[in-house]
């Protein structure tokens, strides 16, 4: 796996925390949230290998339950762990996201 | 929604895939489900999400590929890890079904065959415990490892470009070395164990009771349906 998406994938599970937390999701309505948050970089079928370790390791449900639209679908909701978990990942990226930040646009900066 | 009904509803939602899509997708499905040890219902579940993704990325005229990547089986086996195993219990009660069944069926062919074979000849009827047990144990053994192997296979030429000869000589070799260790294992059992004076008839009754109990088992439990 690139370095690239190894990246992005410890990025994306956090983000898709959030996303969960705000809301109640089913798998399509979440992809699209990520790319109207204008991560388009994202393949949208990457989000279901992170959905399920996300189940896997306790921090979301899913429960199959009938839509507004009629049509069964499967919903994820935060559990107490998942909450948790948010908190700490959000914790984490304001602690180094000014650092990284000035670091790797140094160079854009000095330019300046 | 258990996974039967789930399944139901795949078949259902499938037909308005457009051929490249539903290509694509009855791969996967071929790929996750020939998982064996993978729990069925998370699987089905997935099954389903992964569907309904493409029916709508379809409707925006996206296809399948450009939805889960031009590589599928690394993006299967990526998902395979992640889902939760079969139950031991539930796969243990599942497989303890079959085999009942499959005594009760071998019961019933056998006890005709005496039955029959009697009103030719005076043959000899005495059963040794023993050796049925061991025999049925070796017999479940084969057809246990020829499913899962199958399952294997199957799994592995999905994403392959297939070979109409080299399928065949597979499908050919497995089959036969199946029944004819089956006939040969079964054969060099010798008699042992606790010997009774069993006539058709009694292979026979007890064959139909276990099938009626397996019956009876199923419509409580829904194992196969």
């Amino acid at each position: 796996m690139s370095l690239r998406s190894q990246l992005l994938k410890g990025i994306l599970e956090g983000c898709i925390l959030s996303i969960i937390d705000k809301e109640t999701v089913y798998g399509y309505e979440l992809s699209q949230k990520l790319q109207l948050f204008g991560l388009n970089d994202v393949s949208e079928g990457s989000i279901y290998p992170i959905l399920l370790r996300l189940q896997k390791e306790g921090l979301i449900k899913g429960e199959m339950r009938a839509s507004p639209s009629g049509p069964k679908r499967k919903y994820y909701q935060l559990t107490n762990d998942g909450e948790k978990a948010l908190l700490e990942i959000q914790e984490e990226w304001r602690n180094i996201q000014k650092p990284v930040d000035k670091l790797l646009n140094r160079g854009m900066l000095d330019e300046c | 929604m258990n996974a039967k009904a789930l399944i139901q509803l795949n078949n259902k939602k499938r037909k308005v895939l457009i051929k490249e899509n539903e290509e694509y997708y009855d791969k996967m499905l071929v790929y996750i489900r020939t998982s064996i040890v993978i729990s069925e219902q998370q699987s089905e579940e997935l099954l389903m999400e992964l569907l309904d993704h493409i029916i709508h990325a379809q409707h925006e005229g996206k296809s399948a590929e450009d939805v889960f990547g031009n590589n599928p089986s690394a993006y299967c086996d990526e998902m395979i890890k992640q889902l939760p195993k079969e139950s031991w219990k539930s796969g243990a009660f599942f497989i303890g079904f079959l085999l009942l069944k499959l005594a009760a069926l071998i019961a019933i062919i056998n006890g005709i065959g005496s039955i029959i074979t009697l009103y030719f000849k005076d043959s000899n009827q005495t059963v040794y415990i023993g050796t049925v047990f061991v025999t049925f144990l070796i017999t479940c053994v084969i057809i246990f490892l020829f499913v899962f192997l199958t399952f294997k296979w199957l799994q592995q030429s999905v994403y392959k470009v297939s070979n109409k000869v080299r399928d065949f000589l597979f499908i050919f070799f497995m089959a036969a070395i199946t029944l004819l260790s089956m006939i040969f294992l079964a054969r060099m059992v010798p008699p042992f164990g606790y010997a009774i004076e069993a006539g058709g008839y009694v292979y026979l009754i007890l064959g139909l009771a276990t099938m009626i109990i397996t019956k009876w088992l199923n419509g409580k439990y829904q194992l196969t349906k």
